[in-house]
């Protein structure tokens, strides 16, 4: 129930900004959002020198409205902590009496290293306002194990954990230079714990207290926050 | 385009990075395997040759002409909780559970000795048995067991044996048999399941050894494991020795030496 209504509380803030940013982007002049440097570019240079500069040089982030981001990311504890909600369940049931064939199946495998990828981001953005952008984000992390003969190798049961997040992101620009930008954004949404015969839904949020990125069509980005995004997060992402 | 690669390849590769070791993967240890069969096969060996050293005993006992002395050797190798009882062509045991339910031996030797005519010995105490014994026109006697119940397995073997038995203390009736047999035993334990039974086939490579002050002393065992519900099938060698008294198992080629300290 209490996911519920968190769900439905994300689905109106996003539609709410949405229709606010909107409202902005119908009655504000394109000249508006134009860079500082823009600007500057207007008031230096005749009209004439504005016609031969390139787009791509002059408007790196009004040409471009949306952005795609692929990353990955360091985990911070909380994502720890729920990677470690992870069980494994066959192995749980040795402190029960097992019989012979449990005992010697048992002792001709082991365990393999359990390996981990805590956190992979996929996020696309909407810029609304020189400022905002809105968008989806969505971050995948999980860990396997496997049970292996002790003499072939061979794998006998692969374990593995899922935790995937969907969130609406709210990105807040504040600072902008031609090949550097630098922003904070806050996401909500809703968190999946897939593993085989324990999955649950539970409400997530992601935030990045600073990031930064650097290019233009095409660049790179690092941020520093907290959530089911990790701690430190790096990229690259595409605008168009 | 290509710097959309060369982004992509730079962020692929970290993920390498970022994926980390959580848990490092337990010893990779074949002697547990080989141990483990070792030790199962070992309790089955173990009930079986007291079988064996039973009956001899028996038979010993019944040589023994002076009633006090034949008393007494029954009284050290079949307890004292225990009953002697002649009944038709053979005897009964009668013993007495830490739970004070009776357990039967019945021993039909067809008033005959062991090794000179058909002896049937069959227990009901739980883990039954029946065991025919013929004997050998080299000397040695056959023991034909029907139906084993060993722990959660049943099945049956069939070894033929030789025994020596030496009496080390005329006093305290003390006495050591020492058998050497050859032959194979199968059990099948279906705990797992009826249509997924785990079999363990024990057979001789070398004739075996036993005595019964010792444990095992010499010979050679193939004992091959075969599980249904696993669908794996491991095969150990256990070969014996007596000074030092060790088994060395053999799985997949690697022999690994276990001494004993009080005995096979």
């Amino acid at each position: 129930m209490r996911i519920r209504i968190f769900m439905l509380l994300v689905a109106f803030v996003a539609s709410l900004t949405t229709v606010l940013a909107q409202s902005n982007v119908t009655t504000e002049q394109l000249s508006d959002n134009v860079s500082a440097y823009w600007a500057e570019q207007q008031h230096s240079a005749t009209m004439t020198q504005v016609s031969n500069l390139s787009p791509d040089d002059a408007l790196p982030s009004v040409r471009f409205a949306n952005s795609l981001e692929l990353g990955t990311a360091v985990p911070g504890a909380s994502l720890i902590l729920l990677m470690e909600l992870y069980t494994d369940v066959d192995r749980g049931l040795q402190s029960q009496s097992r019989n012979f064939s449990q005992i010697l199946h048992d002792a001709s495998h082991y365990s393999s290293a359990e390996r981990c990828w805590p956190c992979l981001s996929l996020n696309y953005q909407h810029s609304v306002k020189r400022w905002l952008s809105l968008g989806v984000k969505s971050t995948v992390g999980w860990k396997t194990r496997s049970e292996r003969h002790v003499v072939s190798n061979d794998v006998y049961r692969r374990y593995s954990m899922c935790l995937a997040s969907l969130m609406f992101n709210m990105r807040f620009s504040w600072l902008h230079r031609d090949y550097v930008s630098m922003y904070s954004s806050l996401g909500l949404g809703a968190m999946a714990h897939i593993q085989f015969g324990d999955s649950w839904l539970a409400p997530m949020v992601d935030a990045a207290w600073v990031g930064i990125s650097v290019g233009k069509r095409v660049y790179g980005y690092a941020e520093f926050g907290a959530g089911v995004g990790g701690v430190l997060r790096a990229g690259v992402g595409v605008r168009f | 385009m290509r710097r959309v690669y060369l982004y992509l390849a730079m962020v692929l590769s970290t993920f390498t990075f970022v994926s980390c070791v959580i848990d490092d993967a337990e010893s990779r240890d074949p002697e547990r395997v080989a141990q483990t069969i070792w030790s199962e096969a070992h309790a089955d060996l173990r009930y079986i040759n007291k079988m064996l050293t039973d009956v001899v005993h028996f038979d010993h006992m019944l040589q023994i002409e002076d009633d006090s002395q034949r008393d007494k050797y029954f009284d050290i190798y079949f307890g004292q909780r225990t009953e002697l009882e002649e009944r038709g062509n053979g005897y009964v045991v009668k013993r007495m559970s830490n739970y004070d339910m009776p357990i039967y031996t019945y021993y039909i030797t067809n008033r005959c000795a062991l090794g000179e005519g058909e002896w049937t010995v069959r227990y009901e105490g739980g883990n039954d048995y029946t065991m025919t014994l013929t004997p050998q026109e080299d000397g040695s006697i056959e023991a034909d067991i029907s139906s084993l119940y060993v722990a959660e397995s049943e099945g049956s073997a069939i070894l033929t044996f030789g025994y020596l038995l030496h009496d080390l203390d005329q006093v305290t009736c003390n006495a050591e048999v020492e058998l050497c047999y050859e032959g194979s035993i199968e059990l099948v334990d279906r705990s797992m399941g009826e249509s997924k039974p785990l079999t363990i086939s024990t057979r001789t490579l070398e004739p075996v050894l036993f005595s019964d002050q010792w444990g095992f002393k010499g010979g050679k065992l193939r004992i091959e494991c075969r599980d249904e519900f696993y669908g794996s099938r491991d095969e150990v060698d256990a070969e014996f020795f007596f000074d030092p008294q060790r088994v060395d198992l053999t799985y997949l080629g690697v022999v690994y030496t276990k001494h004993a300290q009080y005995g096979i």
